[in-house]
């Protein structure tokens, strides 16, 4: 068989150039279009995010019990941010133009209730320096507060090319939390972990969920136009 | 390049929005003509993927139902009642939309600023989106639509409360894209469609009642266009028995054109058709509503 040597390398050279066009296109991660997205949203974030910390804060210090009013406090707010979404879109008519774009409304509030998550970690930093918790307490609150918030993130990300719009994100995102309560209630598991574990367990799952925010995304681009890069 | 659709169908309850409709589209610019709820902005949504029915819808080899991301990345649309973020200025709201578009940031502020120098909006830049005029808002709904460099892009109703030159701009902007990209726009001003369509599509009760090419079309009314001038009780006596494109006073005597298959007077004459008397032909009841 003869090849055309000059033709496959002119093919080569036309396709590396059509991939370049395509990764300056769009964004190469997940982590940068969020990172984008927040920048424009901030002033939105950061009064959601205020208004939750204080709330679950001044909640958490009357009761002296911060995982079940950081719990509550935080899908509270969660709740309040997926019915803005919604109301947001449907009052000024964007639904159409947002069932089309790539973060769709499903998206835009999967992001959101990352960045929830993020201020999530200032606000147990905060409650941890203002309540004295004791070894228990820190454990349960790791365990029952934090983790699982990161771990449902991880799974609702997996999920995201089913979801369309903010109820299923909220859906995917609480049944994933409780399955994970529920099986670290079932195996008891703050009585036979250590804080040390606790906090090497938390910080594993943040690491997990960024690398997850790359890789995932990767993959997806490999789909879309059956390459990779 | 080819956008195909293959069976659409929509019903709403026993209303058939859309019927089986067959069509393939290639780059250029092709312009769907129908009356108001002959289903042009259901065929358009369904084109789009926000509404689902029946049917197949291939871009390429990519399924709309099997892939929607994939397919949605080559879309650019543009409803008809564009919805906007009152609060944002035109330059947030574009950079909102590049964002949800997953554009990376370099790309899109290059691309906003050729944007909106063509459709000259870089003077409104900072003006909040509540602030524009109806004109200028479908500017900026055109340029968001415009934004990922779509091979398909969808326009409803785009010229509708357009003046003339913001008319002749979106023409020249529509005509420029037409070498690359397949342009499906929706509209009931039919001269918008004479200067600048390849291919007309006539929609009426859900079907693709026609297809073709301009010159094409108005073959299939050729010798049934009429002119003549009479006086004004014989004027209101054939008006009613006829379809009348237009008429008007000339010396005294009432000058009308008539669409008809025979000759509807004596001393009428046959002229050349154009898009107008097309569409009266196919939508006189509507017409006459």
């Amino acid at each position: 068989m003869k090849i055309d040597e000059k033709a496959l390398y002119q093919t080569k050279k036309i396709c590396h150039h059509e991939l370049d066009e395509m990764i300056f296109k769009y964004n190469k991660s997940h982590i940068q279009i969020f990172l984008r997205f927040i920048k424009k949203e901030f002033y939105h974030e950061s009064l959601f995010a205020l208004v939750g910390l204080i709330v679950v804060f001044m909640l958490s210090l009357l009761a002296k019990n911060v995982s079940v009013f950081c719990v509550g406090g935080y899908f509270f707010i969660l709740g309040a941010v997926a019915i803005y979404e919604h109301l947001k879109n449907e009052i000024y008519h964007m639904n159409d133009l947002m069932k089309m774009a790539y973060l769709n409304e499903g998206k835009t509030f999967l992001f959101r209730t990352i960045t929830m998550s993020l201020y999530q970690i200032i606000a147990f930093v905060v409650l941890c320096l203002f309540l004295s918790l004791d070894q228990f307490e820190l454990i349960s609150c790791i365990f029952y507060a934090l983790l699982p918030i990161y771990v449902s993130q991880i799974i609702s990300f997996h999920m995201m090319s089913y979801i369309k719009n903010s109820l299923q994100t909220f859906i995917v995102y609480i049944l994933s939390y409780f399955l994970i309560i529920y099986i670290f209630h079932f195996y008891e598991i703050n009585t036979f972990v250590t804080l040390r574990q606790s906090i090497i367990a938390g910080i594993s799952v943040i690491v997990l969920f960024v690398i997850d925010m790359i890789f995932v995304y990767k993959q997806r681009k490999g789909n879309h136009y059956g390459i990779s890069y | 390049m080819e956008l195909v659709i293959k069976n659409a169908s929509k019903t709403y309850k026993d209303v058939h929005a859309v019927k089986d409709v067959n069509v393939v589209l290639k780059p250029g610019i092709h312009a769907l003509l129908g009356a108001n709820g002959s289903g042009k902005t259901t065929l358009m949504k369904m084109i789009c993927g926000i509404l689902k029915g029946e049917g197949e819808l291939y871009f390429d080899e990519v399924s709309a139902f099997d892939n929607y991301e994939a397919y949605a990345l080559h879309i650019g649309y543009m409803p008809q009642h564009f919805g906007y973020y009152p609060q944002y200025t035109v330059k947030e709201f574009l950079e909102y939309m590049s964002i949800v578009k997953n554009l990376s940031e370099e790309y899109s502020h290059q691309r906003i600023n050729e944007l909106v120098n063509q459709l000259n909006l870089k003077d409104k830049l900072n003006t909040k989106m509540k602030a524009l005029s109806g004109g200028m808002l479908k500017r900026v709904g055109i340029i968001q639509a415009l934004l990922s460099e779509p091979e398909i892009l969808i326009l409803d109703e785009p010229t509708a409360g357009l003046d003339p030159k913001e008319r002749i701009i979106f023409r020249n902007l529509i005509a420029s894209l037409s070498e690359n990209t397949i342009v499906l726009l929706s509209t009931h001003i039919v001269s918008d469609i004479e200067s600048i369509a390849d291919d007309i599509l006539i929609m009426k009760e859900g079907e693709i009642i026609m297809q073709g090419a301009y010159e094409d079309l108005l073959q299939i009314i050729e010798n049934k266009v009429w002119e003549v001038s009479l006086d004004k009780k014989s004027a209101h006596r054939l008006m009613k028995e006829t379809r009348v494109v237009k008429s008007h006073y000339v010396d005294g005597s009432i000058y009308m054109r008539i669409v008809s298959d025979k000759k509807p007077h004596e001393n009428a004459k046959t002229v050349a058709p154009d898009l107008d008397d097309l569409y009266l032909y196919y939508f006189a009841e509507e017409v006459a509503l």
